[in-house]
């Protein structure tokens, strides 16, 4: 196995295209794990960590939060000027892992390792973010709904490297995210839930709900958008739990405790959200 | 009494080693020219070995030798002989070494293991205890009649139970009879793991002249021994045993596990070191795992309370080889019904074989089991009686003068359990009236030590506790508990102290400190013999069968108390030569002497340590005394056999009392238990070291919330561990630990133990599990019988109630 430490985009984009095989390294607290047990057995590792200068970042411009992929859970953490709208970002890095963990795991490595039940996957679906991607052909632009395809697959092409997230600022908007798990230190959520509420006028709410570890990839019950619109939370419970269908194979929790948990995930986390969009 | 060292919070002597890295562990051992062992392991979980290809293995690059079952003329075992060092004609289980690949480098061991392919003819396979003690179960060891078994126990050949321990008192069907209210359950306990930091591993080496140096991270120098030299045909003189620093044991590197492997595969490679360290995976279903009971308990209550009859039948779940199990079953059986009086008892512990990884010792050694159904048992009989929790069992509590169910009679002096129920209820907010924790201890007359640790924030708690609470239900219980050591009737220990010129000594023991920190509270008690800083002791960092004096094994809670005693004799040894050369020196016989400041003293003369150490040389140049070793050595007060018929006899050495408290926020819409507060009461005769006692404690307690919570091998279909990882077997984090975490000691003084010290190291584990069930029970009035008491169980039971369908009863 190679090993390689770019110091520009283009040539990380290169190497990648060269070997076939080849896998980017960000933090590597996905890769080393899936490495050692087996999991994947790459030809190289491209190490990316020297482009910190220009993918760790995270600014405010226009309405838009821009959060570049080496931006470490830590980060996103202590970060003094993370707006309001977006808190859920904070949640989601609070739960994360461990101090360790935190310190190196990057959003990027979150995201592009396309774990159903990942906290910045559903996190950054509920927020209506884009990926930003640069390959041999430029740079595209993803909604996170295009992005994950199924369990460990996302809408990538071999060469292209994550370079960051954007991410709206909604007036009157807020976000919550929350994760059921089995310890309150590290561990992975069983199921998760983020939402963002924005107030449309005086009666109206404008709910996007995210769910991840519920099925092969993060996704939006708009369904349940719908009733959690009405706080109907009655109604959102007796969706999940008749229309979710966890894998039966899971080792954190049983499928019947996963549809029992939803609705109530979703109506703490909707909750919050509400009380935050107060103040 | 006022001390030097004994009963001061001591901080480790070696914190300072184990925080920088220096201290050394099994892996870190590394000399020249080491072979690498991995190990082929089996994938089903019960079947004939029809033929193993190693050809292309052996072609590989690096690889030394392949080594297979078929040259080991023996088995392995204890009390019972019944493993080969790997797999002979068949395998017991999924994780079974079969073949071990030898190679240059570690690497080069695990490529070519790839290489190796084993064919089966697979046989069903059983892993349930209770499914394997049914009529047609797939039979685990056809051979059972004819290992070799040590007389006190009983296997059952033609059957999977490789040991049956009973016992009985007066008569259980009278009992019944004369009962108001008869209450039957049953009950389980998972097998969980251990999870130590530092996973099990073993380098070793035969000269060239057949002898045979092993280091291993083993609770169990001699036990290792004593095996490898019994089934290699060798004098002891001619194995070595050494132990380096241990990261963590919990009894899963007690007896012996991995080491008869790497010693047969090493004999194949003479005046090579061959290092075989599992990996974290491994140590599932590699070395050895904890518990697995399953049991039916029965009690019979008069209406007043009074519990007049028991009967219990605990099944053990021990894995494919019994021999690491054995013990745990009689000890269970022991005090299988708790801390009662009870007129008449009827207990059957089985152990029973099953097609899973091997169970070994797990702190609580069959009490955490034991008190699972028992006190969980007192609670709900409480109620279907209509008497407080508490008070019915006050009611029944073991006090000085009653008889246990072993026949033994408890003495004043084993400790007060009525005191610590009476301060758990206290201080869990269970009481009438709120007391002072003092007052009640000074109405029963102990001293008491007490702490409160403050736990850390919890991230995940909900923000939204505040303002719903009728969805969190408090709950608050206890449950008392008794653990006495399950231990060979000789179980001895031995120490030796050296005097040195400068008035420093050194230590030599043979127990292990595995992070229960004995180096620090050996030293202690040293110290304070001698009357001296603890400064001046330096206890030797490894045990080393060649070097260190004999102890039995570092189990059973007993270092401090049974080892403690040895190195307190050892000290006193010391004095002793010290004063015999004094004497001498004044012409006084040494009874007219005394010890003090390191000093010897006739009246108002005095003679240093240091001038008697190497012997006393007077001022004209001659010397007598010579250079000075004492030692010191103790065995069990007075352990016999159980008798054949009653199960009964002297087989419990000592006993430690207690009571455990819970405080538990029950969330009914995730099902998810935190425990807010928990309180352990333990008298344990004498604190040596408080800090590290408490630290024992808090350990335990949050040891046993794992398994209470959350902690379950998880079991395929086809017998293989699910979630052999630390992700996917989850153990309790810091932030999990109680927001609240009392200990208080008692100190009613063991008169065999040093300075009054008994063991406690366990202990905190004991009753956790059923105070959390308890607790929760009162707080939403389910009741649970099989642990972990987890999310997903929680969840059912709470969706069943609402449906309507029962659960509760
Ligand atoms: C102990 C532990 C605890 C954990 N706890 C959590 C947790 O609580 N929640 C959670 O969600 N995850 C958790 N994880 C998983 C992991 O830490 C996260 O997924 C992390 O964000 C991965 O980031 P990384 O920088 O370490 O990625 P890496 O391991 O370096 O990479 C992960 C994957 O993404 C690819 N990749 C990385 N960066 C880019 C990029 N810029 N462009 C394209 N591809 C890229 C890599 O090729 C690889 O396939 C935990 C892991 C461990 C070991």
């Amino acid at each position: 196995m190679r090993y390689f430490a770019p110091a520009s985009l283009e040539e990380a984009i290169n190497i990648l295209l060269e070997h076939e095989g080849a896998i980017i390294l960000a933090g590597g607290t996905d890769v080393m794990v899936e490495k050692r047990s087996g999991k994947i057995e790459p030809s190289a590792v491209v190490d990316i960590k020297k482009l910190e200068g220009e993918l760790r970042y995270m600014r405010l411009s226009d309405d838009r939060l821009e959060i570049g992929s080496l931006t470490t859970i830590t980060d996103i953490l202590h970060w003094g000027k993370l707006p309001h709208e977006v808190t859920s970002l904070k949640d989601a890095a609070r739960v994360f892992g461990c101090h360790e963990i935190r310190n190196r795991a990057t959003i990027g490595g979150n995201i592009a390792h396309a774990s159903p039940g990942a906290e910045f996957a559903s996190t950054l679906l509920a927020l209506d973010a884009t990926v930003q991607l640069a390959g041999k052909d430029g740079k595209r632009e993803l909604s996170m709904e295009d992005f994950f395809l199924g369990p460990g697959k996302a809408n990538m092409e071999r060469g292209e490297v994550i370079t960051g997230f954007s991410v709206p600022l909604l007036s009157g908007s807020s976000s919550c995210y929350m994760r059921a798990s089995r310890v309150d230190g590290m561990d992975l959520a069983i199921i998760n839930c983020a939402i963002r509420l924005q107030d449309l006028d005086a009666e109206n709410l404008a709910v996007r709900a995210a769910f991840g570890a519920v099925a092969g990839k993060p996704i939006r019950i708009v369904e349940a958008e719908k009733l959690l619109a009405r706080e109907d939370f009655e109604g959102v419970k007796r969706l999940l739990f008749d229309t979710l269908n966890p894998r039966a194979t899971s080792l954190r929790a049983a499928p019947m405790s996963k549809k029992l948990l939803a609705g109530n995930l979703a109506e703490d986390t909707y909750k919050i959200a509400k009380e935050r969009l107060a103040g | 009494m006022s001390t030097i060292a004994v009963g001061k919070s001591v901080p480790r002597f070696d914190a300072r080693e184990k925080v920088t890295g220096e201290a050394v562990y099994i892996a870190d051992i590394q000399f020249p020219g080491t072979l690498h062992v991995k190990v082929v392991r089996s994938t089903i979980p019960h079947g004939i070995i029809k033929s193993i290809h190693t050809e292309e293995a052996e072609k590989a690059e690096g690889v030394y030798g392949i080594i297979t079952g078929e040259k080991a003329d023996f088995l392995v075992g204890i009390c019972i002989h019944d493993q080969p060092p790997l797999a002979r004609r068949k395998v017991r289980y999924v994780g079974e070494p079969v073949v071990a690949v030898v190679a240059e480098t570690e690497k080069a061991a695990i490529k070519a293991a790839r290489l190796v392919r084993i064919e089966y003819e697979e046989l069903p396979h059983v892993l349930n205890p209770l499914d394997a003690i049914k009529e047609g179960a797939p039979l685990i060891h056809e051979d059972l009649g004819s290992y070799f078994h040590l007389p006190t126990f009983n296997p059952k050949p033609g059957t999977n139970i490789f040991h049956h321990y009973h016992v009985e008192k007066g008569n259980i069907e009278e009992g019944f009879r004369k009962a108001d209210v008869i209450i039957e359950r049953n009950y389980s306990f998972p097998h969980i793991a251990h999870a130590q930091i530092e996973p099990h591993g073993a380098i070793a080496r035969w000269s060239k002249g057949n002898e045979l140096h092993i280091y291993s991270s083993t609770q169990a120098p001699f036990i290792v021994r004593s095996v490898l030299s019994r089934v290699f045909n060798l004098p002891s003189t001619s194995v070595r045993v050494t132990v380096p620093y241990l990261g963590g044991g919990f009894g899963g590197k007690s007896d012996l596990t991995i080491e008869p492997l790497t010693a047969y595969v090493a004999r194949f490679f003479p005046g090579k070191w061959v290092k075989f360290i599992l990996t974290r995976e491994e140590m599932y279903f590699g070395s050895l795992i904890g518990r697995g009971c399953y049991s039916t308990l029965k009690m019979g209550f008069k209406k007043d309370g009074r519990l007049i009859a028991a009967k219990a039948s605990m099944h053990f779940a021990g894995g494919a080889y019994g021999d690491y199990a054995i013990n745990i079953v009689t000890g269970a059986g022991h005090n299988s019904t708790g801390p009662y009086e009870i007129e008449n008892v009827y207990v059957d512990s089985y152990g029973i074989y099953t097609n899973t990884p091997l169970v070994g010792a797990y702190r609580g050694y069959g009490h955490p089991e034991a008190h699972w159904q028992t006190e969980r048992h007192m609670d709900i009989a409480a109620r279907e009686l209509g008497i407080d929790p508490v008070a019915l069992r006050l009611k029944n509590i073991l006090k000085p003068g009653s008889e246990n169910n072993l026949g033994q009679i408890i003495k004043e002096s084993n400790g007060n359990l009525e005191a610590s129920i009476k301060i758990a209820v206290n201080e869990i907010g269970l009481g009438k009236e709120k007391r002072e924790t003092e007052e009640i201890a000074r109405d029963h007359n102990v001293r008491i030590i007490k702490n409160t640790s403050k736990g850390l924030d919890r991230r995940a708690i909900p923000v939204i506790t505040k303002k719903e609470e009728e969805r969190f239900a408090v709950g608050r219980a206890i449950a008392p508990l008794m653990k006495s050591p399950v231990m060979a009737t000789n179980a001895g220990s031995s120490a030796i102290i050296k005097a040195n010129k400068d008035g420093t000594f050194n230590l030599l023991v043979s127990s292990i400190d595995m992070g229960q920190g004995s180096i620090t509270a050996l030293s202690q008690i040293a110290a304070e013999t001698l009357g001296i800083p603890v400064e001046k002791v330096r206890h030797y960092r490894a045990a080393d069968t060649e070097v260190t004096p004999y102890e039995w094994q570092t189990v059973a809670s007993s270092t401090t108390w049974k080892a403690g005693s040895a190195v307190r004799k050892a000290a006193l040894s010391v004095l002793d030569k010290f004063k015999e050369t004094a004497s001498k020196v004044f012409d006084v016989s040494p009874s007219e002497l005394e010890v003090r400041d390191g000093k010897v003293w006739y009246g108002n003369e005095s003679i240093d340590f240091k001038e008697l150490a190497k012997g006393y040389v007077f001022p004209d140049g001659h010397a007598i005394g010579g250079p000075v070793i004492g030692t010191g050595a103790v065995v069990p007060h007075g352990l016999t056999y159980p008798d054949k018929k009653t199960g009964r006899g002297e087989l419990a050495a000592e006993w430690t009392f207690g009571c455990q408290a819970a405080e538990v926020l029950v969330d009914r819409k995730t099902g998810r238990i935190r425990v807010r507060k928990f309180v352990t009461v333990l008298d344990i005769g004498k604190a040596i070291n408080p800090l590290m006692a408490k630290g024992q404690v808090e350990g335990a307690v949050v040891q046993g919330m794992g398994a209470a919570l959350n902690e379950t091998l998880v079991y395929g279909e086809d017998g293989r561990v699910r979630n052999a990882s630390l992700t996917d077997y989850k153990i309790p984090t810091p932030e999990d630990a109680p927001e609240e975490l009392v200990t208080i000691f008692l100190e009613t003084p063991q008169p065999d133990g040093p300075f009054g010290a008994r063991p406690l190291a366990e202990h905190g584990i004991v009753s956790v599990a059923p105070a959390i069930a308890n607790a929760v029970r009162d707080a939403i009035g389910i009741d649970l019988y099989d642990l972990p008491l987890n999310q997903d169980r929680l969840l059912e039971a709470i969706y069943q109630r609402e449906k309507g369908k029962g659960g509760d009863k």
